[in-house]
């Protein structure tokens, strides 16, 4: 017993770090510089870049709309600065800064070409009509011309790149326009969910992120491509090109990623026209289906995302009725248990049919008293013969699991939920930390309440479903059961902790309605066991 | 094909030594489902085992009879 015990504690935290290996969050991103030298060199960066880039003087142009208020700048025509009037940052205090970016370099749909270097970082003339912003510039034999289009109330801004060729002879034009770099991330902890993909030649794909001053390119015509945190999308959608390539690199921490466009000859006094679209918000699939690009494609919750955005639909659809997405989450795990009823109901049947089978069952215990393994199988033919069975099967379960992955991303990753709270939780999509007025060792300050009530209502399920048990247990089992009383609570308690509380909570009520039934069906089949 | 076999086989068995006696006990079958899929693995290869095993846990559910049901 002992060393099964040990070998049962040994084995539940090897599953606990395999589970965290495995879970749908890529690790934290590797600490071997310490933050602290990480400022100082982007510090240091900074003061040598200052002087090389040529000293413009930058005038910001600030616009707003029902959903941002967006710095554009002078230098590259560009945008520096997003912020997003309907979310509030994590402290709920102020607009949440989608992004703020200090090196023209980095600025949202600037543009820098390898053929004609000196239009990068080059000041732009600005040039503002209702909700149309142009910026041009006239450098060498070339006229560019941006004009930015922004919309009242849809999330995206359109931008339409004209560039002029005012020489005599036919001018080579190749181009980078980045269409997103630095989200600004509201903890550091989600600093891992900070996602590069790319649909290239129809195929979405997920890219590594660059490592540290590394650039990678993926050539082939570039659908749209997004950098992405927990909640929020930068995507870029070129509306108008025949062949680029899609880069992403990592400058000093920051990652920057946008589209390379192939070099086209452009005539004397021709223009050549692109034009993009710039979505920035929510990684919302409502907000993103406005748009009418397919952009709603951004938007994966991995393996199970189709199940994933079944659920959410159908929370979304409690959410309309209870305004509350706490409430959402228990009716999402009611309506699932009234799904797999017809299947309790069929057992609890199973169960009350038992009561007449009572002699025989008496019988064979007495038969084989001492060969639980014959037991077990004339117990089974027993419920064969009277075509009766007390257990559910395992195929409702292996049917949960998907379920429970498929909720387990899009609680994670859903903006829906960032911020809504219930009850003492603040917030669904994190763990419901409460504040404790003294610091516990390994937890700190705060505890996850939540978890402890799940563990708690597993253990008392777990009790009532050995008691309920139908057919017959060793004494092998019996003390597995033991060992598992004892580290079930611990490997649960570790898995579910630092899970979203919106996850605990749908397991908890979960747990609740089993107990329930299960105890109802105890109560049927007492006499049987 | 072997390390196969034999890496599907030692999850199978850790799953039934360590994991299943956590979770309340559900199968409708004698032998169960997870001893039912490692003898099916070891009687008729991995391929045509493991097909077996999921079509049992397919009839595992309260619509079907369980009760003995012996890899054939």
């Amino acid at each position: 017993m002992e060393k099964r015990l040990i070998l049962a504690i040994v084995l539940s935290v090897l599953i606990v770090l395999g589970f965290q290996y495995l879970a749908p969050r890529p690790p934290i991103v590797p600490v071997s510089r310490a933050p602290a030298t990480a400022i100082g060199q982007a510090l240091k960066q900074a003061e040598i870049a200052q002087p090389a880039v040529p000293t413009v003087e930058e005038t910001e142009l600030k616009a707003e709309t029902d959903n941002y208020i967006l710095t554009f700048s002078n230098i590259g025509g560009s945008i520096k600065k997003i912020a997003l009037k309907k979310f509030k940052d994590s402290q709920a205090v102020n607009n949440l800064d989608l992004i703020s970016l200090s090196k023209p370099s980095e600025y949202i749909l600037s543009i820098s070409s390898n053929s004609n270097p000196e239009i990068d970082n080059a000041a732009y003339i600005p040039q503002v009509k209702d909700n149309v912003i142009i910026y041009r510039l006239n450098s060498g034999n070339l006229l560019i011309t941006k004009k930015y289009t922004l919309h009242k109330a849809k999330y995206g801004i359109d931008l339409e790149l004209s560039s002029k060729n005012t020489a005599d002879s036919p001018t080579p034009f190749s181009y980078r326009i980045v269409g997103g770099a630095g989200l600004t991330e509201t903890g550091m902890q989600d600093k891992r969910y900070v996602e590069v993909t790319a649909d290239i030649n129809g195929k979405a794909l997920g890219f590594k992120k660059p490592k540290q001053d590394q650039r990678t390119i993926n050539l082939g015509v570039v659908n749209w491509s997004a950098l992405k945190n927990k909640y929020f999308s930068l995507v870029l959608k070129p509306l108008s090109l025949t062949r680029a390539q899609f880069y992403s690199e990592d400058k000093d921490g920051v990652i920057v990623m946008g589209v390379d466009v192939d070099a086209v000859n452009i005539q004397p006094n021709s223009t050549i026209d692109n034009r993009f679209v710039l979505y920035c918000g929510p990684s919302s699939i409502q907000t993103l289906k406005e748009l009418n690009y397919g952009l709603e494609a951004t938007v994966n919750y991995g393996f199970f995302g189709g199940i994933s955005k079944v659920m959410l639909a159908v929370m979304g659809f409690f959410h309309n009725v209870t305004h509350s997405w706490g409430f959402s989450i228990i009716l999402l795990a009611v309506f699932l248990n009234l799904i797999l009823f017809p299947l309790t109901v069929k057992s609890f049947k199973s169960m009350q049919k038992m009561q007449e089978l009572h002699p025989q069952m008496e019988q064979l215990k007495k038969q084989y008293k001492d060969n639980p393994e014959k037991m077990n199988k004339s117990v089974m033919e027993l419920y064969k013969k009277y075509n009766i069975n007390p257990l559910s099967g395992c195929l409702p379960i292996v049917l949960q699991m998907p379920i429970f992955i498929a909720l387990y991303s899009a609680l994670m990753k859903s903006i829906e939920l960032r911020n809504t709270g219930f009850f003492w939780i603040k917030d669904l999509s994190s763990p419901d930390a409460v504040r404790l007025p003294f610091t516990l060792p390994f937890l700190g300050n705060s505890i996850n309440i939540l978890p402890l009530i799940m563990v708690a209502a597993m253990v008392m399920q777990q009790k009532i479903s050995t008691k309920t048990m139908g057919g017959a247990v060793t004494p092998e089992q019996k003390e597995q059961q033991k060992i598992m009383l004892i580290v079930m609570p611990i490997v649960f308690g570790f898995i579910f902790y630092s899970m979203p509380s919106g996850l605990v909570l749908y397991w908890v009520v979960n747990t609740a309605l089993t107990i329930v039934e299960q105890s109802s069906l105890a109560k049927n089949s007492v006499s049987v066991v | 094909m072997i390390y196969l076999k034999k890496l599907v086989l030692g999850a199978l068995n850790i799953y039934r030594k360590y994991l299943s006696p956590m979770k309340i006990r559900c199968c409708r079958f004698y032998p169960s489902c997870s001893d039912y899929a490692i003898e099916a693995i070891e009687k008729h290869g991995l391929l045509e085992g493991s097909f077996k095993g999921l079509k049992r846990i397919l009839r595992c559910q309260p619509f079907s009879a369980g009760g003995y049901d012996p890899v054939r």
